[in-house]
């Protein structure tokens, strides 16, 4: 797993602190019942504080997962 | 703080059995990570407390104000915003920017201030409250340059400090300092425009952070510092006295020294206002003595006490200070320019606060003065305050008095000091110094609970509740106020569930002449004390052993036969004052 990985699995720890490591590789909005929209906005603005990048209110439906989140990461560190 | 450890802060629970501490959230704002950060900052404060926050509607700070006023919480924090004194002064309704509304946001802010106002009144009447300010630009509603401070910009700006100050002078009611946030907040990185956009949020986290840390010292602020030990040579002056000499040593601007004339004139003021001020140097005693008498020095030599001078570690000499003083390392700072000074002093009390004069860094220098200042601040300047210095070097010679005279017991000595109680009860409405007691006395303390204001009042109110606010006198001085007692009577019994006594008044049987007070006034069979140990409070536990056949671990009753049996003979005089 890469450093981005670990970094971006902390984030989901701050706000999920109830899910194993392995479970919020796993996670989604649909496996994880306490991910509605209100987690949604803390999550991003835990990730925005920790990697420094900026992510727009019309992407948030798009990134219901820890996979997409990670993609839309990487999508963004990579074009910065 | 970063958000990630607050949200992971304000997650963790002491233990199931924690006792709660409700705070409301009153904003216009969604309070969305304001209310994390608020968590998380409480929680360091509180670490024995979980903490419960709860907050109302988006867009209606009048209407949580109320609700605020309607819950049953510990404390309320306050958080306005410009939409809230008018909504076209946020960014998420649209009405107008022209020139021609400018009139009509003025008049609704001067009406909505009035209210908030008086929903704040009534709100502080049943719950202490932090407030802050609007923290973030107006819109760009100004037709006038954005560089210029024009005629609206002022009238509002008038308009809040005049609703300001109004609210300051509102009882269990405290205002942000805009100075402090301006400082450790900059302006231009507060508004987040796509948060306030999508979510209602307009702060950036970090401002989320400090405007909470912020709010979070005014509702739990830590007990003040009592006492500064400070350092001469490189420190209340600039140079060594025992090479420089006398003369030598300066603190004046054309030897470029002006800033230990800023530290002696802190040193007066923090004096002034009640701390004790004493001295541990490594020095000549006599040129000490020398130089302490020059007449331009800022901070009188009556003002330092002890004066502890010699060759021996710094470590024994700060011990001796705080020996004079009575008082726990933990409220006190020390103050020296040697950083090998400050380590010895460090490791012999951990707990004591040990910082460095920067001698050659004046701008660091300064930042050390405001430190201080913080670190004895308080809110309201008490008369024990006024008396503490002169009380404690009377206390000084009592003691030495007494132990000079150790061939006869103490009640005998102390008959001849001619001691005296005024007891009183503490005013239902509250006490300044009977609750600066409760909070900040570690020695003679029943239990070491702290009450804020909402829950000492709470014991001030509650069925059968019982007061005592004692003040002492004798020979050597007053002490002023020196101990407090709640509790209330249940049938035929005291219940004292908080019981505390300024260390000075040690060694007097005032702890004694209380209780015996409470039974013969009270008619009451037993007293019940609801006794914890704690890390500090030996002298209450050594107080209660004498009337136990084992030494106390926990609440403990005790029956008015025994205690009369056991007591010392008791001499002093009792006024009462409105004691009922």
């Amino acid at each position: 797993m890469s450093s981005m990985e670990e970094r971006l699995k902390e984030c989901f720890t701050a706000v999920f602190p109830n899910l194993t490591s392995d479970e919020i590789l796993r996670s989604s909005t649909a496996s994880v019942a306490t991910w509605d929209s209100l987690a949604t906005v803390t999550l991003i603005s835990v990730i925005e504080e920790e990697f420094g990048v900026t992510i727009a209110p019309e992407e948030y439906e798009y990134i219901v997962s820890f996979d997409l989140v990670n993609q839309c990461l990487q999508s963004k560190t990579v074009n910065a | 703080m970063k958000l990630a450890e607050a949200l992971k802060i304000s997650q963790t629970v002491p233990n199931s059995s924690a006792e709660q501490f409700h705070l409301y959230l009153a904003c216009g704002i969604f309070p969305l990570h304001l209310s994390t950060f608020l968590a998380a900052h409480l929680r360091q404060r509180l670490p024995e407390r979980a903490i419960e926050i709860r907050s109302g509607l988006y867009g209606d700070l009048p209407g949580n104000l109320v609700h605020l006023q309607q819950s049953s919480v510990h404390a309320g924090a306050v958080v306005i915003e410009w939409s809230d004194l008018d909504p076209r002064l946020g960014l998420r309704r649209l009405g107008g920017w022209g020139p021609n509304v400018l009139p009509d946001v003025q008049a609704n802010v001067q009406r909505c201030t009035s209210q908030l106002l008086q929903l704040l009144a009534a709100a502080a009447q049943s719950t202490p409250l932090a407030v802050c300010l609007p923290t973030i630009q107006l819109p760009p509603i100004s037709y006038q340059p954005g560089e210029q401070f024009g005629l609206h910009g002022l009238l509002l700006e008038k308009m809040l400090y005049d609703f300001a100050m109004s609210a300051a002078e509102i009882p269990h009611l405290k205002i942000v300092s805009r100075q402090r946030l301006d400082a450790i907040s900059p302006f231009s990185e507060r508004l987040d425009v796509k948060s306030e956009l999508s979510t209602g949020f307009p702060y950036r986290t970090a401002h989320a952070a400090k405007v909470a840390e912020l709010l979070a010292v005014l509702i739990q602020p830590r007990p003040p510092k009592k006492g500064l030990i400070t350092d001469l040579d490189d420190t209340l002056w600039r140079g060594l006295l025992g090479e420089e000499g006398v003369e030598g040593i300066s603190w004046e601007l054309d030897r470029h020294s002006h800033i230990h004339a800023l530290y002696q004139q802190l040193l007066l003021a923090l004096s002034e206002s009640g701390a004790l001020i004493g001295v541990a140097s490594k020095n000549d005693p006599a040129l000490v003595t020398e130089a302490l008498a020059r007449q331009d020095l800022l901070l009188p030599a009556d003002r330092l006490f002890p004066v502890e001078v010699n060759w021996s570690a710094k470590s024994q000499s700060v011990g001796r200070v705080l020996e004079a003083w009575n008082i726990d390392a933990d409220a006190v700072v020390f103050v020296d320019d040697s950083p090998l000074e400050l380590a010895e002093v460090k490791s012999i009390y951990p707990a004591m606060e040990c910082l460095r004069f920067p001698v050659d860094d004046e701008q660091s220098a300064y930042e050390l003065l405001e430190r201080l200042r913080d670190l004895f601040a308080k809110q309201a300047i008490l008369e024990e305050d006024v008396i503490r210095v002169a009380s404690v070097r009377g206390g000084s010679q009592f003691h030495q008095h007494a132990e000079s005279e150790s061939a006869r017991p103490l009640q005998t000595f102390l008959e001849q000091v001619n001691a005296e109680l005024t007891l009183s009860s503490v005013p239902t409405a509250g006490e300044a110094r009977a609750f600066e007691l409760v909070n900040k006395t570690n020695q003679f303390n029943l239990n070491g609970r702290r009450l804020n204001d909402a829950e000492f009042q709470a014991a001030l109110n509650r069925p059968g509740a019982v007061s005592l606010l004692v003040s002492y006198s004798d020979k050597y001085g007053p002490l002023g106020k020196i101990a407090v007692l709640l509790g209330q009577v249940e049938s035929s019994a005291l219940k004292i569930d908080t019981w505390v006594m300024s260390c000075r008044a040690f060694s007097r049987h005032i702890e004694h002449r209380c209780l015996e007070y409470l039974f013969e006034t009270l008619d009451v069979s037993e007293i019940e004390l609801d006794f914890r140990p704690t890390a500090r409070n030996g002298p209450v536990r050594e107080f209660l052993s004498q009337f136990m056949d084992t030494e106390p671990t926990q609440s403990l009753r005790i029956q008015r036969e025994i205690f009369m049996s056991r007591k010392p003979a008791l001499s002093h005089k009792i006024n009462e004052a409105s004691y009922v």
